[in-house]
């Protein structure tokens, strides 16, 4: 595995996905910036408390019958609770979030389509979406289910953007009959549109997941 | 690595241990009951319970495996709508996530979040993969009265939801709506020994090793399995109601002691003309108190009938307090030749709450002949036979008045006023279990 020199301890950084231009360094928590051949330690990401997720950077798997490896998480905190983002780097290049909360997991893609919606425009503009109202894509109804304000806790490993503690978005969760999902993120600069279905562990055919001493790994995973 | 990490409580300095460390922001320390977040690094005190940490029929941090799961009880709330109260069991397992094991008056059901959200077809039903599921418990408020234990999101005492059911058989489809969420929960129906065998604490209180004891009820080896079990309510119900009878029992015993006691005997013709009797005088002592009058009547006395009227005169008003008593013994031969008995030949009457004063006791009595119409047109014409009373006899009856007694009467109903509540309650939770 390829590494990076911390620019700012010295210390040893993997480095799994070249495309991506952040890393966040696992000994001094700098978050470094991938330049054209030069790094830069731009700010500091807060250490993220242990938590008992099974999934760790470098837990592999597949997606739609495409491998892909855990290369970096983003935790966010709402009112009452936390919930994680992993970021998962696909063979082909692409890149998918898998979303943790509520011990459920939830495989999603970027879906630009999604974003003119009416309901979803509105809500990019500065308005609000109330639990229960519907969106249709594609023939299928979403459900918002979940709306949260959050603000980011912290990164780990590879990411596309930087992490910084002062983060907050508008998320809201929405739910479907068949088990498809979207999430609609929305910060300071721009809103994002999701789109995927909840998955579990076992579907993904782990490997690499944390072990727990005082628990016994499910058949199937590893 | 081990899956949690400890804290120390600030209210008591306990050593608590976190389960799901990350996911768990509010836990209540085991020692003390304080409520603590543990979302920050500094975990802080959120509330600190006055009341004594709840003995839970399952404890915190037992394991057991159900649907092939090994689940480990995290958390714990107790929560109510307008018309129960309930308990619910949060299980986790890092593989897994996070299900549900609710405790309601007995019946124990297992739930899951679901993510494959149900859709509305009418008003009361709602379909979720293929299956109609219809309106069981009508839209109300869910508030959560207690919480120990871990849980994934700060739960509070007061935590407020709308809430409604659907069900379709003993599948039931769970809706809880607050203005951030909605979410639906599928509640499967267990069996209490598959729950028991599932954990491996026990999960009575105290039931010692109870797959070895007897099972007290028949089909109910605990009190937690009895159909209208809610906590350790049922238990609590027939500890006081027993208390209340010692009570009632103790009361009437030193109330009821026999004060004085009076008799006198009379003899009155069969088909002749009354006969009064003073027994005698007797004295009430206390504002009010019963008078017991009983008659006895001679062992000749065969298909004849005593009406008895009864009068208390008080002595300085003469106003009486009146009171009637019948002794009818009926003996016969059936067709088939066997004999046939009814009656008796003793009769008591008790007359409650007579007001303090001096009364003379007063009884009349009159006696009549009954013929067994089969009888007689058995042996028309034919000599009574030996065991029939001949007509024209006499009777002695021996009758005695005596204040005070056991009044089994007020004991009877004091033993139905206790018994009405907890039998409404055990009917009406029935009820509700049926349907729910």
């Amino acid at each position: 595995m390829p590494e990076i020199s911390c620019p700012s301890c010295g210390g040893a950084v993997p480095l799994r996905r070249a495309a991506l231009a952040y890393v966040v360094c696992p000994y001094c928590q700098s978050l470094v910036l991938r330049g054209d051949g030069d790094l830069r330690a731009v700010g500091k990401s807060a250490v993220l408390p242990f938590d008992i997720s099974p999934i760790v950077i470098g837990t592999r798997g597949t997606i739609d019958r495409i491998a892909f490896e855990v290369v970096g998480r983003v935790r966010w905190g709402w009112r009452d609770g936390a919930w994680n983002e992993w970021l998962m780097a696909l063979a082909d290049g692409s890149t998918r979030w898998l979303g943790e909360a509520m011990g459920a997991f939830m495989a999603l893609a970027d879906a630009p389509h999604a974003r003119h919606l009416p309901l979803i425009e509105a809500f990019a503009q500065g308005g609000t979406i109330t639990p229960g109202a519907t969106v249709e894509i594609d023939g299928r109804h979403y459900v918002a289910a979940d709306v949260k304000q959050a603000t980011c806790l912290g990164g780990e490993g590879e990411l596309p953007f930087p992490t910084p503690a002062d983060w907050t978005i508008a998320s809201v969760d929405f739910r479907q009959a068949g088990g498809a999902c979207l999430s609609v993120q929305r910060d300071a600069r721009e809103t994002s549109v999701w789109a995927g279905r909840y998955v579990d562990l076992a579907e993904l055919a782990p490997s690499g997941l944390r072990r727990f001493d005082d628990w016994t790994m499910p058949e199937g995973l590893q | 690595m081990t899956g949690g990490k400890t804290i120390a409580c600030p209210s008591c300095g306990g050593t608590v241990a976190v389960r799901a460390a990350g996911y768990t922001v509010s836990l209540a320390c085991h020692y003390c009951g304080a409520l603590l977040d543990v979302a920050n690094p500094d975990v802080r005190l959120i509330a600190a319970y006055g009341e004594a940490v709840a003995q839970l029929p399952l404890p915190l941090g037992s394991r057991g495996t159900l649907f092939g799961v090994e689940w480990e009880a995290i958390g714990w709330q107790e929560r109510q709508s307008s018309d129960a109260v309930w308990t619910e069991y949060l299980l986790f397992n890092p593989y897994a996530g996070y299900r549900w094991l609710v405790h309601a008056e007995g019946q124990w059901q297992f739930g899951a979040m679901l993510v494959d959200q149900p859709g509305r077809i009418a008003d009361d039903q709602v379909v979720w993969r293929g299956r109609t599921f219809r309106l069981s418990e009508r839209p109300d408020r869910v508030v959560t009265n207690r919480v120990l234990g871990e849980f994934y999101w700060r739960v509070q005492a007061g935590e407020e939801v709308g809430a409604a059911a659907y069900a379709d058989g003993d599948d039931t489809l769970s809706l809880e709506h607050n203005a951030d969420e909605i979410n639906w929960t599928r509640l499967i129906a267990l069996r209490p020994s598959a729950v028991r065998n599932a954990f491996t604490h026990p999960l009575s209180e105290g039931g010692g090793p109870g797959d070895a004891a007897p099972a007290p009820y028949g089909l109910w080896a605990r009190w937690s399995d009895l159909p209208f079990y809610t906590d350790d309510d049922a238990r609590r119900m027939t500890m006081i109601a027993t208390a209340a009878i010692i009570i009632v029992l103790c009361a009437m015993a030193l109330l009821g002691h026999v004060a004085q006691s009076i008799d006198n005997k009379l003899t009155v013709r069969v088909d002749g003309p009354p006969v009064e009797l003073t027994l005698g005088t007797i004295t009430i002592t206390r504002p009010t108190q019963a008078v017991r009058v009983q008659a006895v009547a001679d062992g000749a006395l065969i298909n004849d009938w005593v009406d008895l009227d009864y009068a208390l005169v008080n002595r300085s008003t003469q106003q009486a307090i009146r009171a009637e008593g019948t002794i009818e013994y009926y003996s016969g031969r059936d067709t088939d030749g066997s004999i046939w008995t009814e009656g008796s030949h003793v009769a008591t009457i008790a007359i409650a709450s007579v007001p303090r004063g001096s009364y003379d006791v007063v009884a009349q009595a009159q006696a009549h002949h009954w013929s067994d119409p089969k009888t007689a047109a058995a042996t028309t014409g034919a000599t009574p036979s030996g065991w029939e009373t001949v007509m024209g006899d006499t009777h002695d009856i021996w009758l005695s008045a005596e204040v005070g007694g056991m009044e089994w009467g007020v004991f009877w109903t004091v033993l139905a006023l206790i018994a009405t509540p907890p039998a409404l309650l055990v009917y009406w939770r029935a009820r509700r279990g049926q349907w729910s």
